[in-house]
């Protein structure tokens, strides 16, 4: 009956969505549009990515629990990174469902649905390596049904797999060109990541050599060029792209850099350790903050005119205010722009993959020329002199992974990866005692006191677990 | 032919409502009426009241009558006629009458006057000086008789020394013997309260009030007429059992919010369904988008003039025939008809003043300077006022720059009549009150038709149609507190020693804050509300049996409203802003219609003797559609185009369309045995388009037993009435606010840069709709009993009630896992109980005869208590299923504890030493003497969030109003008081306004505030930025709500027909009235009856800058020609 049959006119209903191309672009659209979220790479995994590492500390209350690794259940970037997950992974889940029905050209209907299948796959791995088992959701959400609403949780093994095929089921769909997007060369950057992730190190060579070989990608030729992110091309995979006021804001400039250029003085969040900057060689600006020319552009400055834009990766601001004074990260120097910062944010670059394959590599069969190339690529780039088979490094397995470590450290520190490895390296050791000499076990027990093992994984967020009977909390929380 | 005595009054059922000034009129009879055959007569009401009459053919024979024409009911004509040839009658069925020979003939009048010599005798009937047509004269024990004409005149040629009876329905017949040839002679009825009251609208039909079973409270049109109020929601007030009436707001024509029997939703609405001359209208306006925070009450756009009786269905089993909406009882307004006679034109006017009943005591210029200094010093800050002898040359009284005395008029002007097929109804009336805050006010122009033609002998058409224009003038911004330009607070708060305008004529402005100025605020302002609303329906009513009626109805209800906002680029609550960005402007557009079509059945079969029944069967579609937009601009370059044209910057614009519909079945029996035992059966199917299973029963069952009509109840005791009643129904409600709750939905926003680096727009999943929801559903019991003493001199109703509301429709979190973006989910969780007794107490005190002193006594009590039984579980942080709370800004919601009770800290004191500190558990911020010390609830040692604690009750324990009115001669008085006992009030404006931490103005209690000189006090020290939290939530800020206000006096004379009968007038009566006069209470803001977010069951009982109430004091006149 007519009178009975009211459908929502001001809103889009899901049954009339997705009869379009329009429909499906829109959808891919949004899903693209969760990265910016404030959980996922505008602020907290980025900001989880370095706080409990070794190379940032902060004085700031909203990030000194990450800092001081004594995270809860309610610990807001705990939450805020598993909902904006989900947010993802719904939005991804939604074009997987609709989208192969909607009647479109094909070649562009594989695209979205790779993009999508990718998009997904990067939110469970994020989930999976914070987290450990999540609930492992395929369908978008679309009834109340507890027993849709509330999913136990999928072992870490069953999600890895479960990201591991959808990465190569978006290999065959994703296109080799897509400016400012999901590519092929993303999918397996990610795929090499996920591999490395999980100690497959055969098959993070393979996908790693996807990217080298599609000649797509190339290290630019300065470092300091990289920064502030804006699609540069040759060397970015994929970026999130932020437009400050008009979408994307971004929040982590203003929250990371001094004031002025950041808008408010505050304490910030991920500032540079003094290790880091010592282990980085940069020792004669603490002592008498004057100038030097270090041997690694990475981590060198030229001078302080300009307002200091001739740093890299990190700035030493001499501000009387004590917020404001010492060093600060400098990967995000566009304009902080009172928390809508336009500047973009790296999720994959190419020095990144080199550096993994040449992690992968050298564990797959040691110190090979291969190896050397590839580690060299990033060595030169910084400006330091290029290995051959005759350096230390070369000597061994665990001296060459010791140099990659140190490479990878340095290339990608304040990215947003530095944690992560540390966990990485931390179940290496695991398996194999000794393998890495810095683990996030070695930052547990610097900050607990204790080697708890449990702290390599996050607690579920309180806010799950009071909503989700079918949930148990990660032990020691 | 014999005389017989008439027996009057009025029956006593009537299937018709009376006015009170109502006036039962014929007009082209004149004295002496000619007699006509009965069995004419007879023969001719069957056919026009669709009735049988049955009577042996001897009995009526030839016998001759004189047609009364006063009376507009079958039942009433027969009482006036059928003596004349001795007869009465029986009413066996409501269709069906028997005929029977009087048992008795009065002697007296077997003995004959007819020989005795006739005297004229002329004069004129009038209740309380109106002229009262259509009067039945007749000579007692005769035949002889007249009615009165249109201004209430008789003549008539009767014998000498003659008894004269005076009757008409609705009044107390009179007895005046005449001596001799009279002359102008005056004979006053009084009406018969009794009479009148008798007859209930319940919906889809009405009963007697001896036939109702169920609880059904009625107001009748004197009631609402007396109170100088827009609408008549807000005249209900303290009328009647079981109605919480609540002016959330003095503002002119805001919403007023009333509550039948308590809250019994928690995130659904709590509002009556109200049904206007058979529209059913829900008033919506407080979920509606609109543009300047204006909350227009549609309920405005009738007339309370025009309104002749409402009838309130209180209990499951009365509300019960409207289905899905009726859990918060409905409202059922009848409005005026017109009657037999020739026109009758009524004149209604008032002119009143109203003022702000009471101002709060706040610091002057040097009191503020020195609080200020003392609090900046304390806060480690530089003073304010570093010289406190040379101070801004400014003492400014914000309050009397903000209020004023503000005039509240009214003219209604009717005219009314009809004939034997034709009655019709026209009024129109002019209302405008001005709001005692300046720049605010109301007012209505509305036009009322009522219109019912007989075609044809067995269908009936008519119309009811009520149109209105209605502008609000909101320019007020109540309710927002000071930090956004609220008006209230922003007057109490704003400091002292700043100037309206300064000597350039610009806005002085709070140097030490970003706080606007109130008056400039108000003035640079503009905020209409203009709205156009016709209710109203057309209908058609056919015979298709004597005793079987089919009935179609077309109804409607359009609205269209127009919100306008302008801020000139002067506002100074922008003066700080961007030059570029000064001036806004907002439109709002909003329309609605909602389309009713009924067709119902209703027969009465012939049972036999002793069983009455009525059955009723119906079917109506109701179909709604809302189209609603805005948009709003700023940066004006000049105030002279106040249009969005005129700004330069767009900020946002909407539009918002939302439908739904209804289709019901409906169905009704009404059974009596010999009016002793009393049953109703009801049932009604409803499909709403809201859920996705659409349709749901709503069955009700009523039982009542007059045992003051069993043969064994003592028919001359002082019991003349007695009555046991007991229901039982099931009701519904479907209002969630959002009417699409049940769909998922996708929606725009989520944006990204495409691979062109342009943005492109994106459609996310937003909302996860549940398939599954059903509305909430009531189950009601109620008991009752009704008594009647001393011939129904006291008539007192007591009602028990049981409801209990389940399925409530409750926002339930979702886990984050499942990406919704809106992470929570109405389900049916939850359940709420609330009980209570109501009293209803009438009496007549003293009866007046003949004009003299009367004085009668309506007194209503009602007790409702309200429960959480039941909110769903929620894992706790051990893992645990335990009960949920919901926590919501002040309040906590709780299973075992009503809704609404206030959740903050408890204070235990000041603390007096640095020592007392040290000791006490340990409290954040540094506490140092003079600050609070808060009470540890949970005994952890520490202060924190987890301390707050169930800090107070909104709810009243009781609530109540006494209405005495007293007549004397043309004198009538009636006194009203009205009052709630036992509710708290959260004085939130407390809280701005003795928070001692910054350049806010404080209330003059804060010169008592700690120092270490003033240490015996509970105010604590000045502190800038409040360190220690002696401002947050806590007992400090609940007040006691109780109250018994003098909420209406009026004081009328009704000038003697002899001094205005030769200006045409037939009555006219003068008066004086007041409203809000006297309120007795302890709580100390500015009235006691607030709540700054009415109509949120779990928010209510705060006040926060809400607009006061004001007293009113009016002269007014009633005039008929």
């Amino acid at each position: 009956c007519d009178v009975l049959d009211k459908q929502p006119l001001p809103t889009i209903a899901p049954e009339n969505f997705f009869q379009s191309a329009d429909d499906a672009e829109a959808a891919l659209t949004a899903a693209y549009d969760a990265l910016q979220a404030t959980g996922l790479y505008s602020q907290d995994l980025i900001t989880v990515g370095e706080m409990p590492s070794d190379n940032c500390t902060s004085t700031n209350g909203d990030v000194t629990t990450l800092d001081r690794i004594n995270w809860t259940p309610t610990t807001s970037q705990v939450g805020n990174i598993w909902r904006d997950s989900y947010l993802g992974i719904n939005r991804a889940n939604a074009i997987l469902k609709y989208v192969p029905n909607v009647s479109m050209p094909t070649e562009r209907k594989n695209q979205i649905l790779g993009e999508a299948y990718f998009l997904r796959s990067l939110h469970y791995y994020n989930l999976v390596r914070l987290y450990g088992a999540v609930p492992l959701r395929l369908a978008p959400t679309e009834t109340g049904d507890p027993s849709v609403i509330a999913l136990p949780r999928t072992s870490s093994e069953a999600v890895y797999a479960q990201i591991v095929a959808d990465l190569n089921t978006a290999d065959g769909l994703a296109p080799a060109s897509n400016p400012n997007r999901i590519t092929k060369g993303a999918v397996n950057a990610l795929l090499t990541k996920v591999h490395l992730t999980q100690r497959q190190w055969g098959e993070a060579v393979t996908a790693a050599n996807k990217v080298i070989n599609s000649g797509t990608y190339s290290l630019l030729p300065s470092f300091k060029g990289l920064f502030p992110a804006e699609n540069k091309a040759p060397e970015t995979i994929l970026e999130v792209q932020n437009q400050g006021n008009a979408d994307g804001n971004n929040i982590l400039p203003d929250l990371i850099l001094p004031s002025p250029p950041a808008t408010y003085s505050f304490p910030k969040f991920n500032i540079p350790t003094a290790e880091l900057l010592q282990y980085a060689d940069t020792s004669s600006f603490l002592a008498g903050g004057g100038r030097k020319l270090n041997a690694d552009k990475r981590w060198t400055l030229v001078g302080r005119t300009n307002a200091g834009r001739d740093y890299a990766s990190f700035v030493y601001s001499t501000n009387s205010n004590a917020n404001d004074n010492g060093p600060f990260v400098y990967k995000w120097p566009g304009a902080p722009n009172a928390f809508n910062s336009p500047d973009n944010t790296y999720i994959l670059r190419y020095a990144d993959v080199l550096l993994m394959y040449a992690e992968a590599a050298n564990e797959q069969s040691g110190p090979s020329a291969d190896v050397l190339a590839k580690l060299n690529l990033i060595r030169t780039r910084a400006g330091l002199e290029a290995l051959t088979t005759t350096s230390p490094q070369y000597a061994s397995k665990k001296a060459m992974r010791d140099e990659i470590d140190r490479q990878r450290r340095l290339e990608l520190a304040f990215e947003g990866e530095r944690w992560y490895d540390l966990l990485r390296y931390a179940r290496h050791n695991q398996a194999e005692p000794g393998a890495h000499a810095v683990t996030a076990l070695n930052l547990i027990q610097q900050n607990l006191n204790r080697s708890d093992v449990n702290y390599l994984l996050f607690p579920l967020p309180q806010a799950e677990i009071n909503n989700n009977a079918q949930l148990q909390q990660n032990p020691g929380y | 032919l014999s005389a017989a005595v008439l027996l009057l009054p009025a029956p006593a059922a009537s299937a018709q409502l009376l006015a009170v000034n109502a006036v039962a009129h014929q007009s082209t009879t004149t004295s002496p009426v000619e007699s006509v055959l009965l069995k004419d007569l007879l023969g001719r009401w069957e056919a026009e009241y669709g009735v049988t009459i049955f009577y042996e053919s001897d009995l009526v024979g030839s016998k001759r009558v004189l047609p009364q024409t006063g009376a507009a009911l079958l039942d009433q004509k027969l009482t006036q006629v059928l003596p004349q040839a001795e007869l009465t009658f029986k009413k066996l069925r409501p269709n069906y009458y028997v005929l029977m020979g009087q048992a008795t003939a009065s002697p007296r009048a077997a003995a004959g006057t007819q020989a005795l010599a006739d005297v004229t005798v002329s004069g004129r009937v009038t209740s309380g000086g109106e002229g009262l047509p259509g009067v039945t004269v007749v000579v007692k024990g005769t035949t002889i008789g007249t009615s009165t004409a249109g201004d209430g005149t008789f003549y008539l040629n009767v014998p000498e020394g003659s008894t004269l009876v005076f009757s008409s329905i609705g009044f107390q017949s009179r007895e005046v013997p005449v001596t001799g040839a009279t002359s102008g002679l005056t004979v006053n009825l009084e009406t018969d309260a009794k009479a009148l009251s008798e007859v209930v609208v319940v919906g889809y039909g009405t009963l007697s009030r001896q036939e109702v079973t169920t609880s059904v409270a009625s107001v009748k049109s004197e009631q609402i007429e007396r109170q100088r109020v827009a609408g008549f929601d807000q005249a209900l007030q303290g009328q009647a059992t079981g109605v919480q009436v609540v002016a959330p707001s003095g503002a002119p024509g805001a919403g007023i919010n009333i509550q039948i029997r308590g809250n019994s939703s928690i995130t659904g609405g709590n509002s009556p369904l109200y049904v206007i001359d058979g529209v059913p209208v829900l008033p919506t306006y407080d979920r509606e988008l609109s543009v300047g925070n204006q909350k227009p009450n549609p309920l405005n756009a009738l007339n309370p003039a025009d309104i002749e009786s409402i009838d309130i269905l209180k209990d499951g089993a009365a509300a019960a025939i409207y289905g899905v909406r009726a859990a918060n009882g409905v409202v059922v307004i009848t409005t005026k008809r017109g009657r037999t006679g020739k026109p009758q034109v009524g004149f209604n006017a008032y002119y009143g003043v109203q003022q702000i009943r009471k101002k709060l005591d706040v610091l002057n210029a040097r009191q503020f300077a020195e609080y200020y200094n003392e609090s900046q010093i304390n806060g480690g800050a530089a003073p304010g006022y570093p010289d406190l002898n040379d101070l801004p040359p400014y003492d400014t009284n914000w309050q009397d720059e903000v209020y004023r005395s503000a005039a509240i008029q009214n003219y209604q002007l009717n005219i009314s009549g009809g004939t034997d097929k034709t009655h019709y109804y026209v009024g129109g009336g002019y209302f405008k009150q001005d709001g005692i805050i300046q720049n605010s006010g109301f007012d209505r122009f509305n036009f009322k038709l009522n219109f019912d033609q007989q075609a044809g002998t067995k269908l009936r058409v008519g119309t009811n149609v009520n149109m209105s224009r209605t502008n609000t003038n909101g320019s007020v911004r109540s309710e927002l507190g000071l930090g956004n330009s609220g008006t209230v607070l922003g007057t109490l708060a704003q400091i002292p020693t700043i100037p309206v305008r300064d000597a350039n004529g610009a806005y002085g402005l709070n140097p030490f804050s970003l706080s606007d100025n109130p008056v400039g605020n108000l003035l640079e302002t503009s905020n209409k509300a203009l709205i156009y609303q016709v209710i109203g329906n057309l209908y058609g009513e056919y015979d298709i049996l004597k005793n079987l009626k089919f009935r179609s109805s077309l109804g409607l209800d359009f609205r269209t409203q127009l919100e306008n906002e302008f801020i000139t680029r002067d506002y100074p609550g922008t003066s700080r802003a961007d030059a570029s960005t000064r001036g806004s402007g907002r439109t709002g557009t909003t329309q609605q219609a909602i389309w009713l079509w009924e067709n119902t059945v209703t027969y009465n079969p012939s049972l036999g003797d002793r069983h009455n029944l009525q059955l009723l069967a119906g079917q109506s579609v109701q179909e709604s559609n809302r189209f609603a937009s805005n948009a709003s601009v700023r940066g004006y370059a000049s105030n002279a185009v106040p249009y969005l044209s005129g700004g330069t910057e767009r900020l946002g614009t909407s539009s918002y369309e939302e439908e739904w519909g209804l289709t019901s079945l409906f169905a009704r029996a009404i059974y009596n045995f010999d009016e002793r035992y009393l049953a109703t059966l009801s049932v009604r199917r409803d499909g709403t388009s809201r859920f996705a299973d659409h349709f749901g029963y709503f069955p009700a069952v009523a039982l009542g037993w007059r045992i003051s009509k069993e043969s064994f109840f003592p028919q001359s005791g002082p019991v003349s009435d007695l009555k046991l009643r007991g229901s039982f129904g099931i009701n519904g409600n479907q209002e969630l606010g959002y009417t699409y709750q049940t769909f998922s939905s996708y929606s725009v926003g989520s944006n990204y840069t495409g691979s062109a680096g342009t943005i492109q727009g994106g459609i996310r999943p937003d909302r996860i709709g549940n398939r599954d929801l059903k509305w909430e559903t009531s189950n009601q019991y109620n008991v009752g009993v009704d008594f009647g003493l001393f011939n129904d001199r006291l008539t007192l109703s007591i009602d028990a009630y049981r409801k209990r509301s389940n399925d409530l429709l409750l926002s339930v979190p979702l886990p984050q896992s499942t990406g919704a973006q809106v992470l929570d989910i109405i389900q049916n969780v939850g359940s709420v109980e609330n009980k209570g007794l109501e009293f209803a107490l009438n009496t007549v005190n003293v009866e007046g005869q003949n004009g003299g002193f009367s004085w009668n006594t309506n007194l209503n009590l009602s007790m409702n208590r309200n429960k959480v039984l039941d909110l769903g579980t929620l894992a706790n942080d051990q893992n645990q299923q335990v009960s949920r709370t919901i926590i919501n800004g002040s309040s906590i919601t709780q299973v075992g504890q009503p809704l609404g009770v206030f959740y903050g800290h408890k204070v235990q004191g000041i603390f007096q030493s640095a020592d007392e500190i040290a000791a006490a558990p340990a409290q954040p911020g540094n506490p140092q003497p003079g600050d609070i010390r808060f009470v540890d609830v949970n005994g952890d040692n520490k202060i924190n969030n987890d301390d707050r604690t169930i800090i107070g009750n909104p709810n009243p324990k009781a609530q109540g109003g006494v209405t005495n009115t007293f007549a004397f001669k043309g004198i009538d008085l009636s006194v009203f008081f009205q009052g709630s006992f036992g509710n708290d009030i959260y004085n939130a404006n407390r809280q701005a306004l003795e928070s001692l931490t910054g350049p806010v103005n404080q209330l003059t209690t804060v010169l008592d505030r700690w120092t270490p000189t003033n240490t015996n006090t509970d105010i604590p020290r000045a502190v800038f930025n409040d360190p220690n939290g002696n401002g947050r939530l806590s007992s400090r800020w609940i007040e006691d709500g109780s109250y018994v206000r003098l909420k209406n006096v009026t004081l009328g004379y009704t000038l003697p027909t002899s001094l205005i009968n030769k200006v045409r007038v037939s009555s006219l009566r003068i008066y004086v009235s007041g409203q809000n006069l006297i309120t007795w209470t302890d709580y100390t803001g500015y009235d006691p009856e607030v709540s700054a977010d009415p109509f949120s069951s779990t928010g209510f009982g705060r006040d926060f800058g809400v607009y006061p109430q004001s007293r009113t004091y009016t002269i007014g006149l009633n005039a008929s020609f």
